[in-house]
């Protein structure tokens, strides 16, 4: 038909080479429709007072920014689909998909590419973001400023904060959520796979635009934006309002894209309680995405009209209050950790069973708690504003919302503890990092008790044991459970086994220097001292240099893992067997690789899938109905 | 199970009695003010609650993971044991007891006993020290990035340094001329952001003389670690004698400032940095 | 990596089953629609509350900054009576497939769009600017945004349109599933500027 086959060569898959719609044009074209956006940002602003209030143009970089947003997309091909629609073309899904090595630079709707592509991209901002942890402990190595100026260091904060909560978001969701879902409920593909593609694509433009940020000295708010600040800061703000309003919209778009899958492409027989605990995991945070983003798009652009249309949202000399962000941020803010943390329970809870070789232990619970967690987390926002002055009556509330929400935490806990009991566990590093998951939010949870109690919370508030509090959950819970995901499915993934013994390395400094690094910064919290600090008390020399020590060998800890994932990538190639952890999950019954299909004929789900021991229990799915 | 139980019962029994006594009187902030000592022993009491929750699952950890290890090469499985609803039920009932006995204690020590713990708690508290009425006004006043003070009981004198009478009530009100800090005077156990356009009052009432610390606990831009102070607590004569000292040296400025009200606005907030 | 045929097909999922998923997803979409206009809702409620410097309603003593009450009750109706005439046209769909269907829902587009254009054209003749205090800011972001959003659901519409006029369209349950969706998100519009009607214009 003429119309498919124009929509293929508007596709672009015929072209090869740099003038195709990859990731070369889209850079090319957002660069462009930058500089184009600026000026025409500038032209819009000549002559208009109101909105050349200051001694800069934000109205001409976020033109410009809007701009490069569409050059980049429309550089990947994204607008075909689109446009062909309005114009009343085929609006079929693409009929193939490209293979090989230069698929993963260019849009595709193959959930295996995208999460792979996925996993690169965050990948990448962690190891940015753990480089700028690197050089703010540099400078923390003396109590005064010597390493970087103050402008610097405080812009190292910012983008170290944003790099590691904004950009990785999708830290678990992007690469595992997206590659695992479908095969793990027995689909094809996702619900909607352009969607999921942009979800992917919006994040590594993000990344590039909150860089940007560099060219304008970064800004001076930390990762939290909070408003005067950002209303005073110079352009690079207006960097972190784009970056960030991308990645709010990519949260939302995938959580609408797991949750729409999850719900409506279940192979049959795949009921609710055979349903893996992960899926369960990345169902209750996509609630928490297509809630709470939207939240965080409207404060950030508010946020970006009152810097560049001269409203006051929160400027208080002009009718706004600076509340309204922090109350709106946090409404957002709160759910985002439990978007970090959530999948990272399900990926713990789907992995100790394979193990310890035993059913998950209250699979009900789990899910139960999990739910909890995703329902409490809209009602406990203000434990982020104790002392800020908002609603003091309303303390006591906040303080009994914050401290319920250890009850379903606890859940998870209970669930661990049970499955370990009477099982035979193996000690493979896929295990250890979920053990040690366990073994960090412990501390990060129960550290989390003090700072929900509010008399507690007015000495340890804003100061470093707030710091070590969130790192221990974040960094020893959601990065944890990532290595541990990654070391687990990725054979499943790329084909090809991980050295154990770099593997093992790799876990046992990551464990002590992880604990070595963030234990004594509780004290150093109790020792007065404030978060976001270039200079600190002297007497804090001591603590800070054994902590900046053990942040080093933690950083070395991360090129042990490069090392292993180059090494085992490229060179060593051990080619990884179909199911080399002996687990019943779907997702290890098809071949590695997985086939462009995931399942030749739609699979029907026949047991449960942790019932490891128990006699007679049927296998989790037959791959080939037809023939059974 | 029992052996787990005698664990922890034993870790328990040692632990917590020399947590309360031993480390207890060294958490911060210390004794310096009343609201101090409600947060020293507000973090004594979570230490010693965690501290249970924490041996029993090292101990159960530490037992399990050693004894249900796998032995040998042959993979073999566990045990089927899906739950078990007697153990869930007694989790779900201590852990929501702890958590709302946790919760109670809090309300109950933040409103009543502590007076608000030295926390900020906006324009209208509700949690007021019994004589608030002839309490000591003072404002602080934020800025980038340096902390000044005005005491509108004394002619509304503003002073670059925070001195404070022993044994009296104390009423901060906390406001920013520019964006939002947080006043934190560490061993009084105050911390109350400073957001502009807003009084943020808290309360102290110092016990002891010595000297203190303030920083800023809100990022607020390029020298935010700068904002440091030290103010101290002195006798009431010597209070009376500073604040007379201070009137005096600060008349000539005095003619120039701002009246003193509860909130200042200067020129809309220009967002050129 | 593999070398395989440079490209393999995609599945084809049957067309009831890519109605449901069309209809779930506008589901999650009006949801994060609410919320998205929630925050504006809160705002408005918010800085109205505080009344910061007692600039909520503008900047002058004795001037209360104010939208012109007939445009805001032009905007209300043109948008009310599109999500109207679009429920219309998606009964009409289902019945019988007359169609009539498509003049309706082409009405509803136009309406819809009208509606945009009112509001752009109010913004030249406001009274006010972005920075007269409070409400100034709330309604210039709210009214704003939703216009942006209510142009998206428009152009969606109008896709759906356009995709079934071709001769090989896919007509049936998955034209139905389209239109709901919209008819969907376009209802929860329709609630949201209820909303803001009562707020900016009447309340304020």
């Amino acid at each position: 038909m003429d119309s498919a086959a124009e929509l293929r060569l508007l596709a672009g898959r015929r072209l090869r080479g740099p003038l195709g719609f990859n990731l070369f044009t889209a850079i090319a074209l957002g660069i462009g429709g930058f500089f184009l956006g600026a000026y025409l940002g500038g032209q819009i602003a000549v002559g208009k007072h109101y909105l050349l209030a200051t001694d800069q143009n934000d109205v001409g970089v976020f033109m410009g920014f809007l701009f490069a947003t569409i050059g980049w997309f429309g550089g990947l091909g994204f607008f075909n689909y689109p446009v062909s629609r309005v114009l009343g073309r085929a609006a079929a899904l693409p009929h193939e998909e490209a293979r090989g090595v230069g698929r993963y630079f260019r849009l595709s709707t193959d959930h295996k590419v995208i999460g792979i592509q996925y996993f690169f991209g965050v990948g990448a901002f962690f190891f940015i973001g753990g480089l700028n942890a690197m050089l703010i402990r540099t400078e923390l190595l003396t109590p005064n400023e010597r390493a970087w100026p103050a402008g610097q260091y405080i812009s190292l904060v910012g983008l170290h904060g944003t790099m590691m909560i904004m950009m990785t978001s999708a830290f678990i969701l992007g690469p595992f959520g997206n590659y695992l879902v479908p095969l793990m409920i027995g689909a094809r593909r996702m619900a909607f796979p352009r969607i999921e593609a942009l979800t992917f694509w919006l994040t590594p433009l993000a990344g590039l635009v909150l860089m940007s940020a560099i060219a304008w000295n970064g800004f001076p708010t930390g990762w939290t934006g909070y408003a005067p600040l950002a209303d005073q800061a110079r352009s690079g703000m207006d960097a972190y309002i784009w970056a960030f309003l991308l990645i709010g919209i990519s949260l939302c778009l995938n959580g609408l894209n797991l949750m729409t899958t999850i719900l409506t492409q279940r192979a049959p027989g795949m009921t609710w309680p055979r349903l893996p605990i992960f899926v369960w995991g990345v169902f209750s945070t996509s609630i928490l995405m297509v809630l709470a983003a939207p939240v965080l798009i409207a404060a950030l652009l508010m946020g970006m009209i009152d810097r560049s249309a001269n409203t006051s949202f929160y400027i208080a000399s002009g009718g706004g209050s600076p509340y309204l962000y922090e109350n709106l941020f946090w409404f957002f803010g709160h759910p985002e950790v439990y978007i970090l943390a959530l999948p990272g329970f399900g990926i713990v809870l789907e992995i100790l069973p394979v193990f310890a070789r035993k059913p998950l232990w209250g699979y009900r619970l789990a899910v139960a708690g999990m739910f909890g967690v995703t329902l409490l987390s809209f009602f406990v926002w203000q434990h982020h504003l104790f002392v800020s002055g908002i609603n003091g009556g309303l303390r006591p509330f906040y303080m009994l919302t914050t401290e319920l929400i250890s009850i379903p935490t606890g859940f998870i806990f209970l669930n661990a503890m049970g499955t370990i009991w009477r099982g035979k566990i193996r000690y493979t590093v896929p295990m250890l990092f979920s053990l040690a998951f366990f073994f960090n939010f412990l501390i990060g949870g129960l550290s989390g008790v003090f700072l929900s109690d509010v008399p507690s919370d007015v000495t340890t508030h804003g100061s470093y044991f707030v710091m070590a509090h969130f790192h221990y959950t974040i960094m020893g819970g959601l990065v944890f459970a990532f290595f541990a995901a990654t070391y687990y499915w990725l054979p499943k993934m790329t084909g090809v086994m991980f050295n154990e013994r770099l593997a093992k390395i790799h876990f046992w400094t990551a464990f002590v220097f992880f604990n070595l690094t963030f234990f004594p910064l509780f004290a150093a919290g109790f020792l007065d001292m404030p978060r976001r600090v270039s200079t600190y008390a002297p007497s804090l020399q001591t603590l800070n240099d054994f902590v900046s020590a053990s942040a080093f060998c933690l950083g070395a800890s991360m090129l042990v893992f490069v090392v292993n994932l180059i090494y085992s990538l490229v060179f060593a190639r051990v080619p990884a067997p179909q199911n080399p952890w002996h687990s019943r999950a779907l997702e290890w019954q098809v071949p590695t690789p997985v086939p462009v299909h995931n399942f030749d004929e739609v699979p029907e789900i026949t047991g449960y899938p942790y019932d490891y021991g128990v006699p007679g229990a049927p296998p989790v799915a037959r791959l080939r109905p037809a023939e059974g | 199970m029992r052996r787990i139980l005698v664990v922890w019962l034993v870790l328990t029994v040692i632990g917590v009695p020399l947590i309360v006594l031993v480390l207890g009187p060294h958490l911060p902030p210390g004794h310096m003010s009343a609201e101090a000592s409600d947060q020293t022993n507000a973090n004594t009491v979570m230490t010693a609650v965690i501290a249970p929750i924490v041996f029993l699952l090292v101990a159960y950890f530490g037992y399990a993971l050693v004894a249900f290890r796998a032995r040998g090469d042959v993979l073999e499985d566990g045990a089927p044991i899906r739950g078990h609803a007697p153990t869930q039920t007694v989790w779900l009932v201590v852990t929501t007891a702890t958590v709302l006995g946790l919760a109670a204690w809090g309300s109950y020590t933040l409103i009543v006993s502590a007076h608000g713990a030295g926390g900020g708690q906006g324009p209208n508290p509700i949690a007021l020290p019994a004589n608030y009425k002839s309490a000591l006004q003072v404002q602080v006043i934020g800025q980038q990035w340096n902390w000044t003070y005005r005491f509108p009981g004394y002619g509304s004198v503003e002073t670059e340094h925070l001195d404070l009478p022993v044994d009296s009530d104390v009423e901060f009100h906390v406001t920013s001329l520019d964006v939002t800090h947080s006043f934190w005077a560490y061993q009084l156990g105050v911390k109350a952001d400073a957001v502009p356009g807003v009084d943020n009052i808290a309360f102290v009432h110092p016990r002891k003389l010595g000297t203190f610390s303030i920083r800023c606990a809100e990022l607020c831009g390029l020298w935010h670690g700068h904002m440091f102070q030290t103010g101290d607590v002195v006798s009431a004569t010597a209070f009376a004698s500073w604040i007379a000292a201070q009137k005096k040296a600060e008349a000539f400025n005095q003619k120039y400032l701002t009246p003193y009200a509860r909130q200042y606005f200067p020129e809309p907030q220009r967002r050129a940095g | 990596m593999s070398t395989q045929a440079p490209t393999v097909p995609i599945p084809a999922e049957p067309p009831e089953l890519e109605a449901r998923i069309v209809t779930i997803g506008s589901y999650l979409i009006a949801a994060a629609t609410a919320f998205f206009f929630v925050a504006f809702l809160f705002a408005f409620l918010y800085l109205r509350a505080l009344n910061t410097n007692g600039l909520w309603g503008g900047g002058k003593p004795h001037h209360h900054v104010h939208a012109a009450l007939t445009v805001g009750i032009i905007v209300l109706a043109s948008v009310l009576a599109s999500v109207v005439v679009l429920r219309l046209a998606l009964g009409e769909l289902r019945g019988q497939a007359r169609p009539l269907w498509r003049l309706a829902a082409l009405g509803a587009v136009a309406l819809g769009l009208a509606a945009v254009g009112v509001q752009c054209w109010q913004y030249t003749d406001l009274g006010f600017g972005p920075g007269d205090g409070g409400y100034a800011s709330v309604y210039l972001g709210w009214t704003g945004f939703f216009s942006i959003f209510a142009l998206g659901v428009m152009l969606w519409l109008e896709a759906v349109l356009a995709s079934t006029r071709r001769a090989d369209a896919v007509a049936g349950v998955r034209v139905q599933g389209d239109v709901a969706s919209v008819s969907l998100v376009w209802t929860m519009l329709g609630l949201v500027e209820i909303a803001s009607f009562i707020l900016l214009y009447v309340v304020t």
